[in-house]
Parts: structure tokens; C-alpha cells; sequence
């Protein structure tokens, strides 16, 4: 968790610069510009919350970054020149590398699994927790025993596994 | 399931994964069924939980945007005072605003706002704190409720006021997910002095992120419980949410 700021800080601190910017070049309308910023912070927000990322700009610079590139694939098969970012942001498509979706991941992402979110609410504390490492926060088994405090990498995978296979076992029953 | 395997597996979804692990990870997912089927599943339970988390902050940016539909107003920092001297001439606002700032004690309405519980650990705590517990209790104290969870967080979770604390400080630094998951076992404990305000703040959580049916059943049966003193803010805001 970053300290800095709350998610609806970001979100507010940046909204009127950002939908005048976007509107201005791209003439959507403001609802579609609300949904490109909404999923800009989102994704910016997700990353910093799973820690693995280190701002090397402002966060500002970071969402119009982002926004650019959401708002890039909203417009797609619409030629248009990329954007410029509002005076005083500069970052390349490279710092942005970390924040998108590879096509697998997005395909996978697509397919909406409700029934699975659903299951996965109701896991205790302790596989919650280890799930959440793993698969949101991009954490190894050895990393997950040091915040966690087991003895070690091979114990958070004996753990993962049976929580897994719980998992598996309520998705079988409940959501196929 | 081979050491390998679940090697590769921890390798990919830590992000770490070489190119030549890479390689031999598809090259295992092509022949063989079985790992196949584990990976399939485990790219599922990554793409549910990031989803679901994509939701709920979807639906707590709506209700910001719906705030300002209202002609509310926004927690943004200084954008909240420029927006309210544009508005000036809407006193309603300012109304609003003030109440919304204003010390809980001095508070003439309740406001939708978060209400941090009275810090039991107020005298733990100090400029030279050194314990976990001092550092928490000092964050919480300060309106640092992501440090504070953090802090106490790391306590032990035995003891109920620790797992009360930390599920109230992650609903100060609005991870409502989080908080709903620490504080909902609080509730089932039947520890009166935990168990009640717990429900508010699981009520608040549920509130905060869209799920208006939920907030409304837990702020009803937190009303149910007897008042308290010290919770009165608590009250109004829990009458609001289970209209």
C-alpha cells in the first residue's frame, strides 16, 4: 500500500486537468472520458498497491501517461496522432511497459469468471491472504514467507497448493 | 505436483519467469494435460481476483463521480476549495462542506464521512514510540491509517483488539476488500465490545464500495444493538445507510 495518498485522492486530484485534456484532443464525450480516467486510476492504483512498482515520475505523469494509452486503444482504427501530454509530463511508452496487459492476459481477463470471485471471497484468512500475494501482488513463495511470517518458501507452497485445491474443489461443485 | 512445476508456476505469477523458463513452461502447458489444467485454473483465480478488485474500485469511482453529479463535492484536496469559492453562490454546498470538516464532536449532523473508533491505544503510544503496537496506535492516531494497518496488521491477531484496529485503519486507508475480510470474523466472535462497532465499520465498507444491500442489512443490525456513548456519529451515519 502506498502511503502518500488514497485512491480517491488520485482520482480527484487529477479528474478536471484530465478530462479537459482528453476531451480537448480526442472529442469524446464526457461520459467516455469519465470511463477512460476511471481505468486509468484503476490500473495505475492496482499497481501501486501491489507494490512491485517504483515511480520514477510524479503519479500525475504516470495516470495521463496511462489514460493516453487507454484512450489509445478506445480510438483505435481511428487514425490519429498520439497525443501530447500536458506541458511539464514526459514519459515514454517504455516506463509503461510494467502497466499493461499482455494480449494472453487480457484474453484471460475477458472472460469474466464471476462465480470464481464470488468463491474466492469466502477463503479464510490465511489462504486469502497467500492467494492474494501470489496471484495480485505478484509475490514468490519465498517472499510470501518473509512478510508472512512462515518458516519458509516450501511451507507457503505446501499452503498454496492445499488452498488451491480447496479452491478447485468449490469451483467444481458451484460454478461448473 | 513436481518441485519443477510448481517452481515455474511461482516464477510466472511472480513476474519473474525467464525467457528460457518461459519456454519450458508453454512447452509443458503444449504436452502436458495435467499441468496444463493447474496453470488454466491458476491464470483464472489471477484474472478473478484482479477483476473483482477492478469492480469494486469501479464502483467507488462511480460514486465519486455521482457525488459530483449532485453538485457534492470531492475529497481531492485543494480542488474542493476551488470548486466551493466557484460555487460560492450555492451556500447548500458550503453547508455541506463544513459539516463535512467539522471536529465529530462538534458536529450538529452526522456526515457521511469515515469516523475513526476512539484509539484504546492512545497511551501506548508517544513520540518515542519503538513497539509495533506505539508506531500503530501513533499512525492511527495521526489519520495514517495505511501505516497504521500496517502496523497493527503484524500484531498478534489473537487478540481482538488488535484485529479490530487494524480492520478500522484499513477502512481509514480505504482498502474496504481487506477490511471486510479482517473484520467480518470479529462479528461472528460475539465479543461485544469488537463485535458492534465491527458492524458499522463492515456496513461503512460495504457502503464505500457500491454494495448498498449489504451496508443496509449490517448498518440495520448494528442498530439493533444498544447505544452506545461516544457512538453517536456512528449512529446517524448507520441510520443513513440502512434507509
Amino acid at each position: 500500500m502506498y502511503d502518500g495518498f488514497s485512491f480517491t485522492d488520485l482520482y480527484n486530484q487529477n479528474r478536471n486537468k484530465f478530462m479537459h485534456w482528453a476531451k480537448s484532443w480526442t472529442g469524446l464525450k464526457e461520459a467516455e472520458v469519465v470511463d477512460v480516467y476511471q481505468d486509468a486510476c484503476i490500473i495505475l492504483w492496482q499497481k501501486i498497491q501491489a507494490g512491485n512498482l517504483v515511480l520514477t515520475a510524479k503519479p500525475a505523469t504516470f495516470l495521463f501517461g496511462i489514460g493516453r494509452n487507454v484512450l489509445r486503444e478506445r480510438l483505435r482504427g481511428q487514425k490519429r496522432e498520439p497525443l501530447p501530454l500536458p506541458d511539464g509530463m514526459n514519459i515514454t511508452d517504455d516506463d509503461l511497459n510494467d502497466f499493461m496487459d499482455s494480449p494472453e492476459e487480457e484474453m484471460i481477463r475477458l472472460q469474466r469468471n464471476s462465480c470464481l470471485e464470488k468463491i474466492i471471497q469466502t477463503l479464510g484468512e490465511g489462504c486469502a491472504s497467500i492467494v492474494r500475494l501470489t496471484f495480485f501482488h505478484d509475490k514468490n513463495s519465498k517472499e510470501i514467507a518473509e512478510i508472512s511470517g512462515y518458516a519458509s518458501g516450501d511451507v507457503v507452497r505446501q499452503m498454496r497448493r492445499r488452498c488451491l485445491t480447496q479452491l478447485r474443489e468449490l469451483y467444481e461443485k458451484h460454478c461448473n | 505436483m513436481e518441485e519443477r512445476y510448481e517452481y515455474l508456476l511461482d516464477q510466472y505469477f511472480s513476474r519473474r519467469i525467464t525467457p528460457a523458463e518461459k519456454n519450458e513452461l508453454d512447452l509443458l502447458v503444449a504436452n502436458n494435460p495435467a499441468f496444463a489444467d493447474v496453470f488454466g485454473f491458476q491464470q483464472k483465480v489471477s484474472a478473478a481476483i484482479i477483476s473483482n478488485e477492478r469492480t469494486q474500485l469501479k464502483a467507488l469511482l462511480q460514486q465519486e463521480e455521482a457525488k459530483k453529479n449532485k453538485g457534492g463535492f470531492d475529497t481531492g484536496g485543494w480542488s474542493i476549495w476551488t470548486k466551493t469559492l466557484m460555487a460560492a453562490a450555492a451556500a447548500a454546498i458550503m453547508v455541506v462542506a463544513v459539516i463535512y470538516f467539522w471536529p465529530p464532536n462538534k458536529a450538529v449532523e452526522a456526515p457521511m464521512a469515515f469516523i475513526p473508533y476512539p484509539n484504546e491505544f492512545a497511551s501506548a503510544g508517544g513520540e518515542d514510540a519503538t513497539t509495533i503496537l506505539q508506531k500503530a496506535s501513533n499512525d492511527y492516531q495521526a489519520g495514517q491509517f495505511a501505516a497504521a494497518a500496517a502496523g497493527f496488521g503484524q500484531l498478534d491477531k489473537s487478540v481482538p483488539a488488535h484485529v479490530f484496529y487494524y480492520g478500522v485503519s484499513l477502512v481509514g486507508a480505504q482498502n474496504y476488500t481487506k477490511a471486510l475480510e479482517i473484520l467480518s470474523p470479529l462479528v461472528v466472535s460475539r465479543n461485544p465490545d469488537y463485535a458492534i462497532p465491527a458492524q458499522y465499520y463492515i456496513a461503512w465498507s460495504h457502503f464505500q464500495i457500491g454494495n448498498l444491500e449489504g451496508a443496509k442489512l449490517t448498518a440495520t443490525a448494528y442498530l439493533k444493538n444498544p447505544a452506545k456513548k461516544g457512538e453517536e456519529l456512528m449512529r446517524a451515519n448507520a441510520q443513513k445507510m440502512a434507509k
